[in-house]
């Protein structure tokens, strides 16, 4: 990470402390999370995890200023090397160095009507299961790393934050219980040397440019009589997610040029079911997603009798699922520890199945420490069988005849991580 | 029958015990009774403002027993879970953090001084002119 963003960082921490920082009525907040991690096989999370690496980190400062008693403003801005800029080259993969990117995260106006009903305009963030809007705290979860099966960062450019709006608001029930609503609607922007375009990215295929027409979606929370006990469903859609790609058809044919595609994903929806019990020092939590795609392909170029290239032309409907159970205990006031289910699976009516880059089980266990009330220690191991939620250079070398898998089917990785907030 | 007496005497210690926490609010308000859900609605982040309009702000006082009974009793949270919510909060912008100060006496002087202000002490003694002492009802 660029010390430009280690140092401010450091010094608001220094000086705050546990507290927010203040200055005319401008409330300050900010964390910084350093990790490591490591895996025996696979790259996984980092771009040379097997190495291990110090590229798990980021870190954040916020402002929010209240105007009047209902009118708000908030904005965040975040950096990571985790993030940051990949250079692809022109064989369609990506150069190991990265340089660490700093965005505006979220940046808004926030109106309050009332408990049950608000408005923010800005670029705000997409509300979303347990952990989508928090997704980037690390002092805001139990684990050093979120379930990949269901927050799976890869995604995180097209489902984290809009340009747009979004309405809130919270319903009191009465004996029912309370009743948590949240909507947003927005553009997105989404680079082509981004996480996204690294899930299709290797030697075979390359991204010229990504875009999206708009992405909306809405969230019920339930927090049912019973103390401690909400449970929610959460939707988001994609509209017209397309891509132009290059099929370098090179690679098998030398005297085949390069092939232009389109690549539309006429429907893109994401399905999630919740639900979190907390009794005393116990935690439970579970979510269930599923992920529904139709996409078509369009091309120039194509040689009449290229049935490989033909192959990649084929409308493609994909139906993925993931969930996570994780269980976590208290042993004392500063100290929690737990375990972690995650299973994803490209394919949702796919029974047991030899190809292992189609299924992700993994098995984590976990244990933190809160060593002030602004310091968190955490480390937890991982067992992975499968590799379906690695970037597809990590998986596959290619997508033509002759292509290589390059994963492994069984796997461990070892996370550590710290982080300072105030 | 003496030792049935006993046990229900020292349930109802227990009981007092844990209702202990006395909840005050800006005198300014000019708030008597607040309604348990609502008062749950105010410390976990949901309910932003009073009846009035005024922005809701919450004072603390963390490295206190009182905070800890407080919480347990009215917004069904331990102060790790309080905590953790809170950083959800502040870190997505929602809204501000609890103001956390040290001891009643600071509470007091805390929330007499700031508009919309409600918070909790251990001794209903130590509330002043500036307070209104509430009913949770």
């Amino acid at each position: 990470m660029r010390p430009s963003i280690i140092a401010p960082t450091l010094l608001l921490l220094a000086a705050g402390a546990a507290q927010a920082v203040e200055f005319g009525g401008i409330e300050f907040h900010g964390f910084y999370s350093q990790g490591y991690t490591i895996s025996d096989k696979n790259e996984w999370l980092v771009d040379r995890s097997q190495h291990g690496s110090f590229d798990l980190n980021d870190a954040a400062v916020n402002a929010s200023f209240d105007a009047t008693d209902r009118l708000r403003f908030a904005a965040q801005i975040y950096g990571s090397d985790l993030y940051g800029d990949p250079q692809m080259v022109n064989s369609g993969s990506f150069d190991q160095k990265k340089a660490a990117k700093v965005n505006l995260d979220y940046a808004y106006g926030q109106y309050t009507f009332a408990d049950a009903i608000g408005l923010r305009l800005g670029r705000v963030k997409q509300a979303y299961g347990l952990y989508n809007e928090v997704r980037d705290i690390d002092a805001a979860r139990s684990t050093a790393i979120l379930p990949q099966s269901v927050y799976d960062n890869r995604d995180r450019e097209l489902n984290y934050l809009v340009n747009g709006i979004a309405g809130f608001g919270t319903f009191d029930l009465a004996k029912a219980g309370k009743l948590e609503w949240a909507g947003y609607y927005g553009a997105v922007n989404i680079p082509v040397d981004g996480t996204i375009a690294k899930q299709y990215v290797n030697s075979d295929v390359s991204l010229d440019e990504v875009s999206v027409d708009a992405v909306y979606g809405g969230q019920l929370m339930w927090s049912l009589p019973v103390e401690g006990l909400r449970m929610g469903f959460s939707y988001r859609n994609a509209d017209n997610l397309a891509s132009d790609a290059v099929i370098n058809a090179g690679a098998f044919n030398p005297f085949q040029p390069a092939v232009p595609m389109a690549v539309v994903f006429d429907e893109y929806k994401y399905y999630l079911g919740s639900i979190e019990y907390t009794s005393g020092d116990l935690t439970l939590q579970a979510e269930y997603q599923r992920v529904l795609t139709h996409s078509t392909y369009t091309a120039g170029n194509v040689p009449p009798f290229s049935a490989i290239i033909q192959s990649f032309l084929t409308p493609t409907d994909m139906d993925s699922q993931g969930w996570y159970a994780l269980a976590s205990y208290r042993l004392h006031p500063r100290v929690e520890a737990g375990a972690v289910v995650a299973i994803y699976s490209t394919k949702y009516d796919e029974g047991k199945t030899d190809d292992w880059n189609s299924y992700q089980n993994d098995f984590g266990v976990f244990a933190g420490c809160n060593l002030t009330d602004w310091w968190t220690l955490k480390a937890e191991y991982h067992y992975v069988e499968g590799a379906a939620l690695l970037d597809a250079q990590n998986r596959e070398t290619g997508y033509f005849p002759g292509s290589q898998t390059v994963s492994t089917e069984y796997w461990s990785y070892f996370v550590a991580r710290t982080t300072v907030s105030f | 029958m003496h030792r049935i007496s006993s046990i229900l005497l020292a349930l109802a210690l227990i009981g007092a015990a844990g209702a202990a926490e006395t909840v005050i609010v800006n005198a300014g308000l000019g708030v008597k009774e607040v309604a348990a859900g609502d008062l749950e609605g105010m410390f976990d982040g949901k309910k932003a403002n009073w009846p009035s309009g005024a922005k809701v702000v919450l004072v603390t006082q963390p490295e206190s027993a009182a905070h800890e009974a407080f919480l347990k009793a009215h917004v069904g949270k331990s102060p790790s879970q309080f905590a953790t919510l809170w950083k959800k909060i502040v870190f997505t912008g929602k809204a501000n953090a609890p103001v956390a100060v040290k001891g009643d006496a600071e509470v007091v002087a805390m929330v007499a001084k700031t508009p919309g202000a409600i918070g909790y002490v251990s001794d209903a003694a130590s509330a002043n002119a500036g307070v209104t002492v509430v009913t949770v009802k």
